[in-house]
C-alpha cells in the first residue's frame, strides 16, 4: 500500500500512469431509471479505495457496471478504463477474455458466488484452462498453490472440497484466490466481509492487506460498514441515490466529514464506540429515495437536516469546497482547491502524499475529478474552524 | 449417508408390505370365484369344492393371508390358477419386455423434454410456442397420444406397424408415447432449474473468470440441472416397470400391464398380486436409486439431513 | 424533468421496498391479478361448464339409428349438417354423445377433486399436528398410497363396484389423496415451527382449536392453487379408466369410452377419436391455465408442482 514508485512516477505527457481504474461519468440504468448516475472515480495502483453507501445507494451496481458484468438488461454509459483498457470498446468475445486478467471481482455470499456442483479448487483451476492453455492437471496444481497463497492450510483438501463443505471465511479465501489468480490490476470487493464473524472479518482484511502488498493491485472495496474502511482504506468514497456526495483522502473525510450524509455515516459509528449507555443511538432520519429519473435538487434533501432552500432546486455538484470560506458558497476556484488538497496532505498518513501531489496536478473539476481531492456535493458543507 | 440408506430402504420395504397387504385384501373382496373361472364348464359342485381345497380357498382369510406372505418372505410368489406355472417365471419374461419399453420411453421424454426446456430458456422466441405444446401434451391422456400416434403414423402414413408385438419396430410408437406424455414434466424441471441457474451468482463469476457461453452451460449450468432430473428419471423408472398399462393395451405389448389386466378378467389372484408386488418395489427401488445416483451428481445431497 | 417536486421542505422520499399502497398501484402487480392464463381457463371452463348443463339439448345420446345414421354399408358418418360431428359405429349421434361425455367429466372434475382434497387435507392436517404414534402411521399410509401402482390399483378396485361415476369417484379419491396429504403435512411442519402456533401452544389453545384455526386457513391458498391440477389428472383418469372399461361403461356416455368405442373404426373414422379427444385436451387444458395463473398470482406457491403424478 505504500510508496509504490509507480504512483509517484511523473506523467509523461497526456499518458501518465494508467490508473487501476478510471471511471468517467459512469451511468447505470435499470429501465430508464438510473441506478448510479454519472460516477467519476479513480484507483491508482496499490491503492485501497473504499465506497461506502447504505444498501440500495448504487454501489454495487456500480461495481459490476466497472466490470460489465451487469445483465443486459442494464443499460451502462461512461467511460470505464482498467489499466488502460476499456471493456466496453472491446469486441465482446475478446472483452469477455481479457476481462478476468484485468479485473478481479470478490462477491458478497461466496456461497452464491461458488458453484455448488464443482470443487473449489477446480473452479479456480478453470482459469488457467483457459487463459494459460494448461492441462488439467497442472491447471488442478496452479489452483493448489494459488489457495495457498491466500494462507489456506491444507491447500490440496480444500481443493477438493465442494463449497458446502467449506466455511464461511474459507469459502471467501476461495473467492479472493479465484479473483487474483490471473494477479488483475484491479480487484473490486463487493462487501466481501458482511456475512461473516468479526474474527473472520479481520483475517480476511488482513489477508487482503498483504496479498496486495505483494501484488501492487488497486482495490476498489465496497462496504457499509465504516470499521472496515478505517482498517484499509486509503480514499474513501461516499455514495448516496447512485452519486457520490463526497470522497477524499480516508483520513480527512473521518476527521472532518463536509457532507451531511457522511456526517451521519460517521455519527452511528461514533456512537457505537463512545455513546454514553442510555444515550439514544444516531440515526438518520428517513430512509434513501427510490430510484427516480427527473429528480430536481439534492437527493439527500429529504433528510437532511440541513437543508434549505436551495437544496430542493439544484443540484449540487461535487466540487472542493474551501474550508475558509462560508457555507453556502458553493462555488471556489482552483486555486483554493490545489491549496487545500496541498495543505491536507502533511497531517495524512504517508501513503496518501502521492495521490495528494496527484491531486495538485490535475486540478479536481469536470470530468477529471478523482478520489484524490477532496470533494463534496453539498450546498451547505460542514466547514471545521 | 448409510443412515439415510438403511431408513430409506426400511420405509421402502414399509410401503412395498403395506401395498401387497392392501392389494391380498383388496383381491379377496373382489366379487367371483376363482374356482369357476379356472373350470368355467365344470357343472358339479363337487369339482369346485376339489378345486378350493387344492387352492386353499376354503381356509379362513387369515391363514390364507400368513400362507401368502410366509411364501413371500421365502420369494415364493405362488403359482398361477390359470396358467399352472410359477408366478416369477410368468412375469420376469413379462417385467425384461415391460423393461425395455420403459428404458425407451425414459430416453424418449428426457430427449424431447430436455430439449425443449433448454430450447425455451435460451431462446426467448420460442418460449410461447414451447408453452403451448407443453400445456397441449400435458391435457392429452396417455392413451389418446399413444392412438393418435397409431392414427398418424401407422394408418396414415404407414410408417409403423399397427399390429402388437415387442420387435424394434413396435417399440417406437410407444416409447414415443411415453416420451410425448412425459416431455413436460421434463422440460418444466430443466427450464426452470437452467433459470434459477443462468441469474445464479455463480453464473456470474464464471463469466466474470472469462469462461465461453458454450463451457458455462455445459459445466456450470446444467451439472446443476442434472440433480433433480436425476429423481425424475428415477420416479418414471419404477412407475413404468410398475406397468405401462394403458400404452401396453393400446399398442398390445405384451409386458407386464397386459398380463395384470388379463388376470384380472381371469381372476388369476397370485398372478395378480405378482404383479403389484413387483410394482410397488420397482417404485420403491428405482426411487431409492435416484437417490444414491443424486449424491454422486450433487454434493449438497450427501451430508445426512439436519 | 419538472419542478413538482421542488418544494423547500420535501415531504419524506417513499421507501423503496414498497408499502401497502405502494403495491397497490404498482400496475405489474395489479396486472398479475390476473392474468392471461387464469382469464383463458376460465373462460374455457365456464363454456364446458355451459355444456354439461346444457347436455340435454344436444340430442339423445343413446338412440341407436341403425338406418339414417349410419352408411348404407354400415359405417359410421361423417360430419354432416344433421350430425354436425357424424354418427358412432351405433349410429349413435357424436355430438349429444360428446355433450353428455362433457358432463360426466365435469361431474367427476368437481366431485372427485373435493373428495380427494377433503381426505387428504385431514390426513395430512392430523399427521402434521398430532405427532408420534398416528404422524407416523398416517405417513406411512400416505407412502403406501404414493407408491401403488396407479393403473393396477385401479384396475383391482374397479373391480368391486358396478360401473358407473361412484365407482369412478370412490377410485380416484383412493388414488389421488396422497399427494395433498403430503403437501399439507409438509406445509404443517414449516408452520409448526413459526411462531404463531408455539405461542397458540404457550397460552394453552386446544390441540384441535389450533389445527382447526391456525394451520387449516394456511393451508387454503396452497390447496386452492393445488386443486386445478388435481382436477386435470382426474379428468385425465376418469378418461383413462373409462377407456380401459374401470370406469364407467357404455352405454352411458364418457369422454373415455366414446374413443374406446371409436377405436375400432381408427382407420375409416378417425372423427370418434378426435372428438372425444379434443374434449378432453380442452378440458383438461382449462384446469391447467387457471392452475398457472393462481401459481403465477401466486408467487409463495410457486413450488406446488405438478411432479407428483
Amino acid at each position: 500500500m505504500s510508496a509504490d514508485p509507480a504512483m509517484t512516477a511523473s506523467p509523461s505527457g497526456h499518458g501518465r500512469q494508467a490508473a487501476a481504474l478510471e471511471a468517467d461519468s459512469l451511468r447505470v440504468c435499470y429501465a430508464g431509471l438510473p441506478a448510479v448516475d454519472g460516477v467519476s472515480l479513480r484507483v491508482e495502483p496499490g491503492q485501497v479505495a473504499a465506497l461506502i453507501g447504505e444498501t440500495s445507494s448504487g454501489k454495487s451496481s456500480l461495481a459490476l457496471g466497472v466490470a460489465r458484468l451487469l445483465p443486459s438488461s442494464a443499460v451502462v454509459t461512461g467511460r470505464v478504463g482498467i489499466a488502460g483498457t476499456d471493456l466496453a470498446e472491446l469486441p465482446a468475445r475478446e472483452a469477455r477474455r481479457r476481462r478476468a486478467s484485468l479485473v478481479g471481482y470478490i462477491a458478497q455470499d461466496a456461497m452464491a458466488a461458488l458453484n455448488p456442483v464443482i470443487p473449489a479448487g477446480r473452479q479456480i483451476a478453470e482459469l488457467f484452462r483457459v487463459h494459460r492453455g494448461l492441462r488439467r492437471a497442472d491447471a488442478d496444481a496452479q489452483a493448489v498453490h494459488e489457495l495457498a497463497r491466500v494462507r489456506i492450510d491444507r491447500p490440496d483438501r480444500v481443493a477438493r472440497a465442494y463449497p458446502h463443505q467449506l466455511s464461511g471465511g474459507m469459502r471467501q479465501r476461495v473467492m479472493i484466490a479465484m479473483a487474483m489468480a490471473l494477479s488483475p490490476p484491479l480487484l473490486i470487493a463487493d462487501e466481501p466481509t458482511t456475512a461473516l464473524d468479526v474474527s473472520t472479518q479481520a483475517e480476511i482484511l488482513g489477508l487482503v492487506g498483504q496479498l496486495q502488498a505483494e501484488t501492487g493491485s488497486g482495490i476498489l472495496w465496497i462496504t457499509h460498514d465504516m470499521g472496515v474502511v478505517a482498517e484499509l482504506a486509503d480514499v474513501v468514497a461516499v455514495m448516496y441515490a447512485g452519486r457520490i456526495v463526497e470522497q477524499g483522502p480516508a483520513r480527512d473525510v473521518f476527521d472532518h466529514p463536509m457532507h451531511p450524509y457522511t456526517h451521519g455515516l460517521l455519527r452511528t459509528r461514533t456512537d457505537l464506540r463512545t455513546g454514553r449507555p442510555g444515550a439514544p443511538l444516531y440515526q438518520i432520519e428517513g430512509s434513501p429515495p427510490a430510484l427516480s429519473a427527473g429528480r430536481v435538487g439534492c437527493a439527500f434533501a429529504p433528510r437532511c437536516p440541513r437543508r434549505t432552500e436551495i437544496c430542493g432546486e439544484s443540484a449540487p455538484e461535487l466540487r472542493t469546497h474551501d474550508q475558509n470560506l462560508q457555507a453556502g458558497n458553493a462555488l471556489s476556484g482552483a486555486g483554493p482547491a490545489r491549496e487545500f488538497a496541498a495543505a491536507a496532505s502533511p497531517q495524512k498518513s504517508a501513503s496518501a502524499a502521492g495521490p495528494a501531489a496527484d491531486a495538485r496536478r490535475s486540478g479536481p473539476t469536470g470530468a477529471d475529478l478523482t478520489a484524490t481531492g477532496w470533494l463534496a456535493a453539498c450546498h451547505h458543507p460542514e466547514v471545521s474552524s | 449417508m448409510a443412515r439415510t440408506l438403511i431408513r430409506r430402504v426400511a420405509f421402502g420395504v414399509i410401503a412395498v408390505l403395506g401395498v401387497a397387504a392392501l392389494a391380498f385384501l383388496l383381491e379377496f373382496v373382489v366379487p367371483g370365484d376363482p374356482a369357476r373361472a379356472i373350470a368355467p364348464r365344470a357343472q358339479s359342485a363337487a369339482v369346485l369344492e376339489n378345486i378350493r381345497i387344492q387352492l386353499h380357498l376354503n381356509r379362513p382369510l387369515v391363514v390364507q393371508f400368513a400362507d401368502y406372505f410366509s411364501e413371500l418372505f421365502r420369494g415364493n410368489l405362488g403359482t398361477s390358477y390359470v396358467q399352472r406355472q410359477s408366478v416369477t417365471g410368468l412375469i420376469m419374461p413379462r417385467l425384461a419386455t415391460t423393461g425395455w419399453l420403459a428404458l425407451a420411453g425414459v430416453v424418449a421424454e428426457v430427449i424431447i423434454g430436455g430439449a425443449l426446456g433448454i430450447l425455451s430458456t435460451l431462446y426467448a422466441r420460442v418460449r410461447a410456442v414451447v408453452a403451448a405444446v407443453n400445456l397441449t401434451l400435458l391435457s392429452l391422456p396417455q392413451f389418446v397420444v399413444g392412438l393418435l400416434l397409431l392414427l398418424i403414423f401407422g394408418f396414415r402414413l404407414h410408417l409403423a406397424p399397427v399390429t402388437g408385438g415387442a420387435g424394434p419396430a413396435e417399440i417406437v410408437l410407444p416409447a414415443l408415447t411415453l416420451g410425448l406424455v412425459g416431455a413436460p414434466w421434463y422440460a418444466q424441471i430443466v427450464a426452470d432449474q437452467m433459470a434459477d441457474s443462468l441469474a445464479s451468482a455463480y453464473v456470474r463469476s464464471a463469466v466474470a473468470k472469462g469462461l465461453s457461453d458454450r463451457y458455462i452451460l455445459w459445466r456450470h449450468v446444467l451439472r446443476n440441472v442434472l440433480s433433480p432430473a436425476i429423481t425424475m428419471i428415477g420416479m418414471d423408472l419404477g412407475a413404468y416397470l410398475s406397468g405401462v398399462v394403458t400404452v401396453e393395451v393400446v399398442f398390445g405389448w405384451p409386458g407386464i400391464g397386459l398380463l395384470a389386466v388379463d388376470s384380472l378378467q381371469n381372476l388369476d389372484r397370485p398372478v395378480v398380486m405378482g404383479t403389484v408386488i413387483v410394482g410397488a418395489v420397482a417404485v420403491v427401488a428405482f426411487n431409492l436409486i435416484a437417490d444414491v445416483l443424486r449424491m454422486y451428481v450433487d454434493p449438497r445431497t450427501r451430508e445426512e439431513p439436519a | 424533468m419538472t419542478s413538482t417536486t421542488a418544494s423547500p421542505v420535501p415531504a419524506p422520499a417513499p421507501s423503496r421496498s414498497g408499502t401497502g399502497r405502494a403495491k397497490a398501484r404498482d400496475p405489474s402487480l395489479r396486472k398479475a391479478r390476473w392474468p392471461g392464463t387464469l382469464i383463458a381457463g376460465t373462460a374455457l371452463l365456464l363454456a364446458f361448464t355451459g355444456i354439461a348443463i346444457a347436455a340435454p339439448a344436444f340430442g339423445n345420446p343413446l338412440h341407436q339409428n341403425l338406418l339414417g345414421g349410419l352408411t348404407p354399408s354400415g359405417l359410421p358418418l361423417g360430419l354432416s349438417w344433421a350430425h354436425p360431428l357424424g354418427t358412432d359405429a351405433l349410429g349413435r349421434n357424436e355430438l349429444a354423445r360428446l355433450a353428455f361425455g362433457i358432463r360426466t367429466s365435469m361431474i367427476v372434475a368437481v366431485v372427485s377433486n373435493v373428495t380427494s382434497i377433503a381426505v387428504g387435507a385431514a390426513v395430512g392436517l392430523a399427521a402434521g399436528f398430532f405427532r408420534g404414534p398416528v404422524e407416523a402411521v398416517l405417513m406411512r399410509v400416505t407412502d403406501v398410497g404414493l407408491a401403488l401402482p396407479y393403473t393396477l390399483a385401479a384396475l383391482v378396485i374397479a373391480g368391486l363396484m358396478t360401473a358407473g361415476l361412484t365407482r369412478v369417484i370412490v377410485i380416484i379419491t383412493a388414488l389421488f389423496w396422497a399427494y395433498p396429504a403430503r403437501l399439507v403435512y409438509g406445509e404443517v411442519l414449516r408452520l409448526r415451527h413459526r411462531g404463531f402456533v408455539e405461542s397458540a401452544e404457550a397460552m394453552g389453545v386446544s390441540g384441535t382449536s389450533i389445527a382447526t384455526r391456525h394451520l387449516a386457513p394456511h393451508m387454503f391458498p396452497l390447496l386452492v392453487t393445488y386443486s386445478p391440477l388435481n382436477a386435470a389428472s382426474a379428468v385425465v383418469f376418469e378418461a383413462t379408466l373409462s377407456y380401459l372399461g374401470a370406469g364407467i361403461n357404455p352405454p352411458t356416455a364418457s369422454l373415455g369410452n366414446m374413443i374406446s368405442d371409436g377405436q375400432s373404426a381408427l382407420s375409416y373414422s378417425p372423427h370418434l377419436l378426435l372428438v372425444p379427444a379434443v374434449a378432453i385436451l380442452l378440458i383438461t387444458m382449462s384446469f391447467l391455465l387457471i392452475g398457472e395463473g393462481l401459481k403465477a398470482r401466486n408467487p409463495d406457491l410457486k413450488r406446488v408442482s405438478w411432479l407428483g403424478r
